[in-house]
């Protein structure tokens, strides 16, 4: 007996040395307890060292532009017939995050982007997924590629075939994805058999709605969100009644050579009864001025529409300034010109202060959902998933044990016994961490929480097999083994420190009968307490002490 | 999941308690067998015992302690002996050889392993019924012919019973000395320190002395007794009276 305390003051005194040779955490923040810092490498997503298991923990992000990080989402991973799989994907394709970091969650420290993450269950695979902001020079694509969009209003319901065969909005995508990823780690996104990334595919769900979606969980992908509720162009712009000949003709004879008038009627002479023409004018497609032919603008940005209307509105005020003076003169028919140029410069104005307001809406709108969307850690080939590895499965433990059989005469007898313990879990465990740290995210339905260690039963519940030491002195009794009996149980953790399993004990009873061998193993109970602490580090600990 | 760690643990503790059975008495000594159970209390007569045991016993576990309550078995010539037990046509037999007492009357058997138990009463008990060796025949010898008058010697007298089979007889069987003329009087001598009943010699004996009675031959007599009653069964010797 003496020795067994001896070697087990010995343990006592390894896990005090093992305790206080911890290696440093990282600096504590608000909460009362210090969690490790673990860095990844947002080139390959990789990190420094394990994560942690059922213990919150920092994961610092370097090189990450912070004024633009918005939003971080975390999704779990599962691999099913060794395909990657997003375990939280339901049956309408959607993503619910395990967990999300919102603008307030996430700590930019040091030109870095630090999130606090929650206690984790051991044998998780999660990505993470980051919301940005474009950088300046995109979000002038992504401005440029809905502006282009916009002609498709008119046609009523573009459909994907109309989008596709748009090969310059293509480029402008594949160059825009390119951007957004590492296209010298993923490969050129408009190079399919050179890259990892998904090819973007484009579908108009609507005349105001573009969308590029990625959703191959084996490929890293990007997102690029643009506003669904897109303002909605007016599909009618003013028209207006053109000039008529006759009424061309009046200007004409009324006009003289040296007239700067008489070289502006060149144009409007040669669009007479060209309906298609006065159309895209009005629109702004095209810009009546001194010009002939008129130089149609293939692009349909308002931005350029606007120049042309404002063009078209100048040359218009000039015209409509000398129909005015036609009037005065008491012209025949001159009231009835002016009337119609009037009418055009009205319809100008309106569709101007149209196309200006749609702009305006565009613009606010792109800003309001400024958004890409970049995994920090994916499925492929190049980055793995961030994981959590269990450590242990099985600890050792000492403390007393009381065994009860019932002897030869049918009395039960207790038995206290000193005892050692082995613990198996049934999930991997961290001896080391304070149950007390482990603190749920709030809970939003919208997220799964499928990640986060919630239910610390199975961190403290585990089968304990125990051997105890040293004779029975009890009659009718004695040990299995030399100076051993075994105990085997279910245990389960209480005040952090205390362990307490019951359950069958194995011990010899002397068999009564007089014709048979003493040996006579029969089972009992037994209810034991136990120090429960990782003895087995206390006594690397004291290993490690004795040979160094 | 707490209430179910609470079940296992209370259905472990609980069921795992195994109450050990009664044993039973006769499951553990079959039996016993005396080849005997009439003998006489001549000393001499033995018997065959065994006793059968649990044939499933432990090799080690086979000693059975046979106990007499009189007589002596052998060869160790006491009233326990232990014997091992041996297979004999698949049972486990204890054998010994059992020499009834000199005395008569009820032998007490008992039966018993020598392993320990917590239980008492795994006894097998037997008697027998040692019937009284009765005499056939009784020699009388003096350890002198003549005795002198007046106290001035004295003889002593033994006398020896035997039964049909000359054989030992019983131990306290019962004789009677006495000392008459060739006329059939008696003399009156004084018979001393007389043990009139026989011990495991099978013998009686006395001591004898005369006082003042003419000289000449006289008889001394032994005769076995049945329940104080003179039987066929004597003998008597010449002792001659001398002069002091």
């Amino acid at each position: 007996m003496r020795r067994i305390c001896i070697i087990f003051l010995y343990l006592i005194s390894g896990y005090a040395s093992a305790q206080t040779s911890k290696p440093p955490t990282a600096p504590a923040t608000s909460s009362a307890k210090p969690a490790p810092t673990i860095i990844l490498d947002p080139a390959f997503g990789t990190i420094d060292k394990p994560l942690p298991i059922d213990s919150r923990f920092f994961l610092e992000v370097d090189s990450l532009k912070i004024d633009r990080t918005s939003q971080v989402s975390v999704y779990r991973v599962k691999k099913e017939d060794g395909v990657f799989v997003f375990a939280d994907l339901d049956k309408t394709n959607t993503y619910p995050a395990s967990f999300m970091f919102g603008p307030k969650d996430i700590n930019f420290k040091n030109n870095k982007v630090i999130l606090h993450f929650p206690a984790i269950k051991p044998e998780q695979a999660f990505d993470v997924f980051i919301f940005r902001k474009f950088t300046p020079a995109n979000l002038k694509k992504v401005m440029a590629m809905n502006l282009t969009l916009e002609p498709f209003d008119a046609k009523g319901r573009a459909d994907t075939t109309t989008l596709k065969n748009e090969t310059d909005l293509d480029k402008q995508l594949h160059a825009l994805a390119d951007s957004v990823n590492n296209a010298d780690v993923y490969g050129k996104s408009s190079d399919p058999k050179n890259s990892r990334m998904q090819t973007p595919k484009v579908f108009a769900y609507n005349l105001t709605t573009f969308k590029t979606t990625f959703f191959d969980p084996e490929i890293k992908y990007y997102q690029l969100l643009f506003p669904e509720d897109y303002p909605k162009a007016a599909n009618l712009y003013v028209g207006w009644a053109f000039l008529t000949a006759a009424q061309i003709k009046v200007i004409n004879e009324n006009c003289r050579h040296f007239d700067a008038m008489y070289n502006h009627l060149y144009p409007l002479q040669r669009v007479i009864d060209d309906k298609t023409t006065a159309s895209a004018i009005v629109k702004g497609l095209l810009p009546l001025n001194y010009n002939y032919p008129l130089k149609y603008t293939k692009t349909h940005d308002p931005e350029q529409r606007l120049k042309n209307l404002t063009a078209s509105a100048k040359y218009l005020d000039s015209l409509q300034r000398f129909t005015a003076s036609l009037k005065e003169r008491q012209i025949v028919n001159a009231d009835d010109v002016d009337k119609t140029v009037r009418a055009m410069v009205a319809a100008i104005d309106s569709n101007q202060s149209i196309i200006q307001t749609q702009l305006e809406a565009i613009k606010k709108d792109l800003l309001k959902s400024n958004r890409e969307a970049l995994w920090l850690s994916g499925s492929n080939t190049k980055s793995t998933d961030l994981q959590t590895v269990s450590k242990r499965h099985v600890t050792l433990d000492i403390g007393v044990t009381d065994l009860f059989a019932y002897n030869n005469q049918g009395q039960v007898k207790s038995i206290p016994k000193l005892f050692f313990g082995v613990n198996v879990f049934f999930r991997g465990l961290d001896k080391n961490i304070d149950p007390g740290d482990i603190k749920k995210f709030k809970e939003r339905d919208c997220y799964s929480h499928s990640l986060e260690t919630q239910n610390l039963f199975w961190t403290r519940f585990s089968l304990t097999a125990g051997v105890t030491i040293g004779k029975i002195s009890t009659p009718d009794f004695s040990n299995v083994l030399g100076n051993y009996s075994f105990t085997l149980g279910p245990s389960y953790q209480f005040f952090h420190l205390l362990r307490l399993s019951a359950g069958a004990a194995m011990l010899n009873r002397v068999n009564n009968n007089p014709l048979y061998a003493n040996n006579h193993v029969v089972l009992g109970s037994y209810i034991s307490v136990s120090l429960d602490q990782d003895l087995i580090s206390a006594a690397k600990s004291v290993v490690d002490a004795i040979t160094k | 999941m707490k209430y179910l760690f609470y079940i296992c643990c209370l259905a472990l503790f609980t069921g795992a308690c195994t109450k050990p059975k009664n044993l039973n008495p006769s499951g553990i000594i079959l039996g016993d067998h005396i080849s005997n159970r009439q003998p006489v209390a001549d000393g001499t007569t033995t018997l065959d015992i065994t006793v059968t045991i649990d044939a499933h016993a432990d090799s080690a576990k086979r000693s059975i302690v046979f106990r007499a309550s009189t007589g002596i078995f052998l060869p160790a010539k006491d009233t326990t002996i232990t014997i091992q037990a041996s297979y004999e046509n698949k049972l486990l037999i204890a054998r010994t050889k059992f020499q009834v007492p000199i005395i008569s009357g009820m032998v007490h058997f008992y039966f018993y392993p020598q392993g320990k138990s917590s239980q008492k009463d795994l006894i097998l008990r037997d008697s027998l019924q040692v019937m009284p060796s009765v005499p056939a025949s009784l020699v009388l010898t003096p350890s002198a012919s003549a005795v002198k008058m007046v106290f001035g010697s004295e003889i002593s007298l033994s006398a020896l019973l035997q039964n049909s089979l000359k054989a030992k007889v019983s131990s306290g069987t019962k004789v009677l000395f006495e000392d008459i003329y060739p006329d059939g009087k008696p003399v009156g001598g004084i018979f001393r320190a007389t043990r009139d009943t026989t011990d495991s010699t099978s013998t009686a004996v006395t001591n004898y002395s005369l006082g003042n009675v003419p000289a000449g031959p006289i008889f001394i007599r032994c005769t076995y007794l049945n329940a104080d009653s003179r039987t066929a069964v004597h003998d008597s010797c010449i002792i001659n009276v001398i002069p002091n």
